[in-house]
């Protein structure tokens, strides 16, 4: 587990991190970003570049963020490792629990 | 006239190093030092696949020496939980030549970069190639000295313009692959820092083919200082 996306990315999606991502590992989902734990490789060119602040070093985390490791992790268990966010396009579904935030409420 | 020298012959790289009996995982070549080079420098991304790597290799841990230069790849042996020495600038191919002929239970790699591997031990890289000592000898090319803020190096492209080389590097850079291939390297890569896959298969593949100097020459993407 690496570096990770939390709340503030929620209907936002500013992407200025993916333009920075040397290893391009961060996916795009229907409301949010995501960064594969897998292939992220720690670099934390990301994290400076977010306008809204969302990126996170794991062990950096607010409380309010922890649950978002949990959700990296589920989300990726399913899809594996697909070795390039351009190459495999974007996600057609949010983790559950993203897709069931309220707009605002994040 | 010239003689037999009756030298043994090596069918892999690792035939001399004891293979270990229990399960490694990335988090095993994990130091506890913290990890710095620049944001989104691509040596992170060698990292990451070097210790996703290692385990596959299967090798003990006490047995895998990395030995490095000057520069900002020749970091690379304190992030990594094996034995390893950061050396003298340009010299890490002659210490990692004694280190590789004096022990052969040891799997050896040499981690460098294009100004500490092309120029201010450009000698000391065509001689270990030449030698055939069984090293793995990995070169960071950015194509730039990074750690000083951007001179040119001798990978850098003629007519390259950085913060101190105003006017545009005058000389024509070397090709690293061309250099080993002349030197009689035995193994030859190129791969890219940003394609995991390719540059881990490139890994596996210099460090077990043999017989002697490997050399892989890895094209990084980006350095701050060279952009
Ligand atoms: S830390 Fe580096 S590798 Fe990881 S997601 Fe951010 S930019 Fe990509
Ligand atoms: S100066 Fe270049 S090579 Fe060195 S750490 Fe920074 S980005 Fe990486």
């Amino acid at each position: 587990m690496t570096y990770v996306i939390a709340q503030p990315c929620i209907d936002v999606k500013d992407r200025a991190c993916v333009d920075e991502c040397p290893v391009d590992c961060i996916y795009e989902g229907p409301r949010m970003l995501y960064i594969q734990p897998d292939e992220c490789v720690d670099c934390g060119a990301c994290e400076p570049v977010c306008p809204q602040e969302a990126i996170f070093y794991e062990d950096d985390l607010p409380a309010e963020s922890f649950s978002f490791v949990a959700i990296s992790v589920d989300l990726f268990a399913g899809l594996g490792s697909p070795g390039g966010a351009a190459n495999f396009g974007p996600l057609t579904v949010d983790h559950p629990v993203v897709a069931a935030t309220e707009t605002g409420q994040a | 006239m010239s003689t037999d020298l009756g030298l043994p012959g090596r069918r892999s790289a690792v035939e001399h190093v004891p293979a270990t009996d229990r399960p490694q995982t990335g988090k095993d070549f994990t130091s506890d030092q913290e990890v710095r080079w620049c944001p989104g420098c691509g040596d992170y991304a060698v990292l990451k696949a070097m210790q996703g790597f290692l385990p596959d290799l299967g090798l003990r841990r006490e047995n895998i020496v990395f030995v490095s230069g000057i520069g900002c790849s020749s970091r690379f042996p304190y992030y990594l939980d094996t034995y390893g020495m950061h050396s003298i600038h340009g010299r890490a191919p002659s210490i990692a030549t004694g280190i590789a002929t004096t022990r052969s239970d040891l799997s050896v790699w040499v981690v460098t970069g294009d100004g500490d591997a092309l120029s201010i031990g450009g000698n000391h890289l065509i001689h270990a190639l030449r030698r055939n000592v069984n090293l793995t000898i990995l070169l960071f090319n950015n194509r730039i000295y990074g750690l000083t803020k951007g001179q040119y190096s001798p990978t850098s492209e003629a007519g390259k313009v950085t913060k101190s080389t105003p006017m545009g590097s005058v000389d024509h850079p070397f090709n690293p692959v061309s250099l080993a291939l002349g030197a009689e390297g035995t193994f030859v890569a190129r791969t890219i820092d940003s394609d995991r896959k390719h540059l881990t298969s490139v890994l596996s593949a210099a460090a077990v083919k043999g017989p002697d100097p490997r050399f892989c020459n890895r094209r990084r993407k980006g350095c701050r200082h060279g952009r």
